[in-house]
C-alpha cells in the first residue's frame, strides 16, 4: 500500500469518526431501516476508498452515494411507502415515533426533510442529490413540515 | 410543536454501530465499482452531478468568520426601509404567481420566463427564471447559480443566507441595506465575488426576503456569465419586480 492510499485511508476514517453516526442516524430516518442504513453507508464508504485521491469532495460524495445506494435499495424491496403496521426496528422511543412519521411521507419529501432539518444539508445541495430543482425541494420541505406537525403533534419536552 | 429540527434530532436514540472494519473489508473486495453515480431510481437521477459546481465546501469553512461579520453589520447597518409593494405593475409589464411557494412577482412584459427545469415542468418552478430572451424545451439549461438577468433564487433559513451573503472570503460588499419587503424582513446588498468559478470577480446585485421561517427568496442579477443586457439596467428591472413582489403562505 502506497503513502497516498494509507493518507487516503486515514482521512477517511476521520471522516468516518466524525460524520459516520449522523449519516447512519440520517439514513435510519430516511429508510426505516437499520439493515439498509448500514448497507448503504459501509457501500458509500468502501467506494470513496476505492476512489481514494478521485473524489475532490468525499464528505458530499459520500452522503450523494449512501442516499442513493438506500434508495436504490428501498426500490428493490418495493417499500417506497412502508405500510403503518410495520414494527419500527425496535429503536426506543422517541426515535421510533420519529421513524414512523418520517415513513409516512413521500420517499422525496422524506429524503429532503431528513438531509436538511435532520443533517443540515443546504437546499441547493439537496437539491443536486434528487436531481431536481431547490424550488421543488423547497416545496418539499413546507409539504414535508406539515405532515410532521400533524403527525406528531405539539410537543414541548 | 418543538422545533422539528429538534423533533428530528431525537432520531439519535445510542450510538450508531462501528461499521468502519467492514468498509475496510468491503473496500478491499474484487469486483466492478458500484456505479453511484446515474441510478435507475427516478427520485435519484441526476446526469452529470459531479461535474456540478463545488462552493459549499470552501464557503462552509468560512462560517466563524461570516458569523463574526453578521454581528458587526448589525452593529453598524442602516435604518430599515420599507418596502410597500402598490400592487400594479409598470406599464408593459406582468405578473407571475407561483402558488406552490406562495410568491408574485411582475417581470417585463416582453421576457420570457419558464416553469421547466432541465426538461421537466413543475410549477414549484414557476417565476424564477426571466429572460428577454426565450427559453427552449429544455427550459431552465444553466443549471441553478444565476444565469439569467432576473432570477429568483429559493434558499433556506434568512439568517443562513445572510452569513453566506455577507461572508467576507467569498464576497466584498458594495452596498447593503435592511428593508422590509411586503411585510417581511429582507436585505438589498451589492458585492463583488471573490470565489467565482467563472470570473476572477463579478458584481452581484440582489434582494435577500425572509418568506418564511424555512425558506427565502432571492431575487437578483449579475454583471457576467453571459447574461443577456446591461447590468446596471438589469438592476433596474431586479428594483422594479422587488416593488412588485406580493409574499404569502405558499399552498399546502
Amino acid at each position: 500500500m502506497t503513502d497516498v492510499m494509507v493518507s487516503t485511508r486515514r482521512e477517511l476514517e476521520m471522516l468516518y469518526r466524525e460524520h459516520g453516526n449522523r449519516l447512519w442516524w440520517a439514513l435510519v430516518g430516511f429508510s426505516g431501516d437499520r439493515d439498509i442504513a448500514s448497507d448503504a453507508e459501509s457501500e458509500a464508504f468502501a467506494q470513496a476508498l476505492r476512489r481514494g485521491e478521485a473524489l475532490r469532495d468525499p464528505l458530499a460524495w459520500i452522503w450523494r452515494a449512501a442516499f442513493r445506494i438506500a434508495a436504490g435499495e428501498l426500490k428493490e424491496r418495493g417499500r417506497q411507502a412502508p405500510p403503518l403496521s410495520e414494527p419500527s426496528y425496535e429503536l426506543p422511543e422517541p426515535a421510533a415515533e420519529v421513524t414512523a412519521a418520517l415513513r409516512q411521507l413521500p420517499t422525496q419529501q422524506r429524503a429532503a426533510v431528513v438531509l436538511h432539518y435532520y443533517a443540515d444539508r443546504p437546499i441547493r445541495e439537496i437539491a443536486e442529490l434528487l436531481g431536481t430543482s431547490s424550488s421543488t425541494v423547497a416545496v418539499h420541505l413546507h409539504r414535508g413540515r406539515n405532515r410532521l406537525r400533524d403527525l406528531l403533534g405539539d410537543d414541548d419536552g | 410543536m418543538a422545533d422539528l429540527r429538534e423533533r428530528l434530532r431525537r432520531i439519535e436514540a445510542a450510538e450508531a454501530p462501528d461499521l468502519w472494519a467492514g468498509i475496510e473489508a468491503r473496500a478491499e473486495e474484487e469486483g466492478p465499482a458500484m456505479d453511484t453515480n446515474v441510478t435507475s431510481i427516478d427520485a435519484f437521477r441526476t446526469p452529470g452531478w459531479q461535474q456540478r459546481r463545488r462552493i459549499t465546501a470552501g464557503l462552509v469553512a468560512a462560517a466563524v468568520v461570516a458569523l463574526t461579520v453578521v454581528v458587526a453589520w448589525e452593529a453598524f447597518r442602516v435604518p430599515t426601509t420599507v418596502i410597500t409593494p402598490p400592487g400594479s405593475l409598470p406599464a408593459g409589464w406582468e405578473r407571475c404567481t407561483n402558488g406552490a411557494l406562495g410568491f408574485s412577482i411582475g417581470y417585463p412584459g416582453d421576457w420570457f420566463t419558464t416553469d421547466v427545469f432541465d426538461g421537466r415542468a413543475d410549477p414549484a418552478n414557476a417565476c424564477q427564471w426571466f429572460s428577454p430572451d426565450p427559453f427552449g424545451p429544455q427550459g431552465n439549461l444553466v443549471s441553478e447559480g444565476w444565469g439569467y438577468p432576473l432570477e429568483v433564487a429559493i434558499r433556506g433559513r434568512f439568517d443562513a443566507e445572510l452569513q453566506q451573503a455577507l461572508d467576507p472570503a467569498v464576497a466584498r460588499i458594495l452596498e447593503q441595506q435592511d428593508l422590509v419587503v411586503d411585510g417581511h424582513r429582507a436585505l438589498r446588498v451589492e458585492y463583488e465575488s471573490l470565489v467565482d468559478v467563472v470570473a476572477d470577480t463579478e458584481l452581484h446585485y440582489e434582494y435577500v426576503i425572509e418568506l418564511d421561517a424555512e425558506t427565502t427568496l432571492i431575487v437578483h442579477t449579475t454583471e457576467t456569465r453571459g447574461i443577456v443586457g446591461d447590468y446596471q439596467e438589469n438592476k433596474v428591472v431586479v428594483d422594479e419586480a422587488v416593488d412588485t413582489l406580493r409574499l404569502s403562505s405558499p399552498s399546502a
